[in-house]
């Protein structure tokens, strides 16, 4: 029943009133692993914002830690928040210079940023093939990035693809997303498919 | 209590690797609500 009492929250206050001495004692001080491993299940779970609550729990504790700032970074990548991305990983350099893997994962989400760049380019040139192509890769990595679905959603509909676009406008935009842009490109799918 | 405290993180590891990520998510949450013991003086 008070397993999310925000204690530390409470000791804080509590202890404005002088009068009475009150002792928080943590018991365990490797708490961070407990919510980098709930923030791990949440992830599993397609649960990004609880992920992210917790992971950036875990690191308040423990803001060195490289496999939770990778996490984060990933986290941020799915997000679209690639410039944010790059820069945890950077710090992941930062920290381990010597780790070639850090490396290439900051490489591959350069990459992302030039495909992204090279998406918006196609699209302005009104070359909805070649976006399509772009566009549906990236959407698989920044499966939240919402900014980047809609342009996916108006891709497939400029290459008639009505069916797809209102599949995945079904599927991939949760109640949370919807705005009344996507209403609005749902109901074009809608209209030019006959319906 | 540290022993209770380190049952319930391994049995939230095991539900983990068995995919019961729910289960998982609820033992953690005991385990961290547990983590704390305040004391009056």
């Amino acid at each position: 029943m008070f397993q999310n009492f925000p204690i530390k929250k409470f000791y804080k206050n509590f202890q404005k009133f002088k009068k009475i001495k009150l002792i928080l004692l943590e018991l365990n001080s490797n708490e961070e692993s407990l919510y980098a491993n709930r923030s791990l299940c949440y992830k599993n779970l397609g649960k990004y914002k609880l992920s992210l609550y917790d992971l950036n729990k875990a690191l308040e504790l423990s803001p060195r830690n490289i496999k939770y700032l990778k996490r984060l970074a990933n986290i941020q990548m799915i997000y679209g928040n690639l410039g944010e991305s790059l820069s945890i990983l950077q710090k992941c350099i930062n920290l381990e210079p010597r780790e070639p893997e850090h490396k290439s994962e900051y490489e591959a989400i350069q990459k992302k940023i030039k495909s992204y760049e090279l998406m918006e380019e196609r699209v302005n040139k009104m070359e909805f093939v070649k976006a399509e192509e772009i566009a549906e890769k990236l959407v698989k990595d920044c499966s939240e990035f919402l900014a980047l679905k809609t342009t996916y959603i108006k891709i497939l509909l400029e290459n008639l693809k009505l069916q797809e676009a209102i599949k995945f406008i079904m599927n991939n935009i949760s109640s949370d997303e919807k705005n009344d842009e996507i209403d609005y490109l749902l109901a074009l799918g809608f209209y030019y498919d006959g319906n | 209590m540290s022993n209770e405290w380190e049952t319930l993180k391994e049995k939230g590891n095991e539900e983990f690797k068995k995919k019961n990520y729910n289960s998982a998510i609820n033992v953690y949450t005991h385990a961290i609500g547990n983590n704390y013991k305040i004391i009056f003086n």
